[in-house]
């Protein structure tokens, strides 16, 4: 996948992960990771880091495993929300389109 | 591969990409990845697999993980240009206005010079602030850059002073040099330098180019540095313009007023302008803070 496309889609599977739940940033690349053959966690990373950057989600630092590094628990904003509404709105017209077009 | 050369890696790689505070935040986070990820079973490899090469990753960790994309992404917009062409050429205005020319009889104290010396750092500095909105932070390597640059512009500021008091002192014995029968030996040392001020004025203005160009890549004290650079660069554009005039008695009557004049034409719309800026971010900022 490539470019513009995959960035969006990212972001619409990042912030779905998100909204569901606080949850942390290996569960979020392994969720998606695990979802798309072939992509490196380090790509979801960089979005979900944007995504931070950006206000559509926020993070709180807990303890991580026992003994290991601190670790970020991220959840959704109410900007994120709104991003998120409207990416699904994106998503579903993209997906209606290409049914009507009979692609499968 | 395993964790520790990954991780070694992975820092090496973003060094050259990111601030310090940027590469320490990552790679705690990949410290934590590496951590679960082996007390959910899996091996070293399988995980340095799945994050990809640490270059790549560097890389687009370095694209993606600053500021608000949305105005990252915007290019240079027309009107943008437009001001920076309109105040690129104000910059070496004072070269072109014959009132500046023969500044030995007239002194540029009108409204209009004034107020443009005042729009000049103001427009500069609106650009900048544009622009570092849009911006990644510098490159680690390149940072040299405007440290660099400052240091030679207090330098290339001393060496025009000391030639711009040069000048004055041999306008002022001139008449002197005349009745000596020595008028030759003036005017080559007058001549020689004058062309000494300009070419370091051309210098002085490449480097505030690249302390602007440091400022778009988001380096503040390039950003703060540009205020007495701008005001020391038009001070300098007048007094050169000033004195090449000033070699008759009569100009010299000029004279004091002359260089007060220029200071005040110079300095005073650049530290206005600074005060302007300073006074806008500060309220942003607090409006920020608010929010």
């Amino acid at each position: 996948m490539s470019g513009q496309m995959k960035k969006g889609i990212l972001e619409l599977c990042i912030l779905h992960e998100v909204a569901k739940k606080e949850t942390y940033g290996y569960e979020i690349l392994n969720a998606i990771g695990g979802v798309f053959p072939g992509m490196d966690r380090s790509t979801v990373y960089g979005v979900l880091r944007r995504l931070n950057a950006d206000g559509s989600t926020a993070a709180r630092t807990g303890d991580g495993e026992s003994g290991g590094p601190q670790r970020k628990y991220y959840r959704i904003t109410e900007a994120g929300q709104a991003a998120l509404r409207e990416l699904t709105d994106e998503w579903n017209a993209v997906r209606g389109a290409a049914e009507k077009l009979g692609i499968s | 591969m395993g964790r520790e050369t990954y991780l070694r890696q992975l820092e090496t790689a973003l060094r050259k990409e990111c601030p310090e505070p940027q590469v320490k935040d990552i790679l705690s986070d990949y410290e934590d990845f590496f951590t679960t990820g082996i007390a959910e079973g899996k091996s070293e490899a399988e995980l340095c697999t799945e994050f990809g090469p640490p270059e790549q990753a560097a890389l687009e960790l370095a694209k993606e993980s600053t500021g608000d994309t949305r105005l990252r992404n915007k290019k240079w917009s027309v009107p943008v240009i437009v001001l920076l062409v309109i105040f690129s050429v104000a910059a070496i205005w004072p070269f072109f206005i014959p009132e500046i020319q023969a500044i030995g009889q007239s002194v540029p104290t009108g409204p209009v010079n004034f107020w443009l010396a005042l729009l000049f750092p103001l427009a500069l500095e609106s650009i900048l602030i544009l622009w570092a909105s849009q911006s990644t932070p510098q490159k680690k390597a390149l940072r040299w850059i405007p440290h660099v640059s400052i240091v030679l512009t207090v330098l290339i500021t001393a060496v025009l002073a000391l030639l711009i008091f040069f000048t004055f002192w041999i306008s002022q014995r001139s008449a002197l040099f005349e009745a000596e029968g020595s008028f030759d030996t003036a005017h080559v040392l007058m001549t020689a330098t004058y062309r000494g001020t300009v070419i370091s004025e051309i210098l002085l203005l490449v480097l505030i180019v690249l302390l602007m160009l440091s400022a778009i890549r988001g380096h503040e004290k390039a950003r703060w540095f540009l205020f007495p650079d701008t005001a020391l660069l038009t001070l300098f554009l007048n007094l050169t313009g000033f004195l090449s005039n000033v070699s008759t008695a009569s100009g010299l009557n000029h004279a004091a007023t002359g260089v007060a004049s220029c200071f005040l034409w110079a300095v005073l719309p650049n530290l206005t302008a600074a005060a302007v800026w300073w006074a806008i971010e500060k309220a942003i900022s607090i409006r920020r803070a608010k929010a």
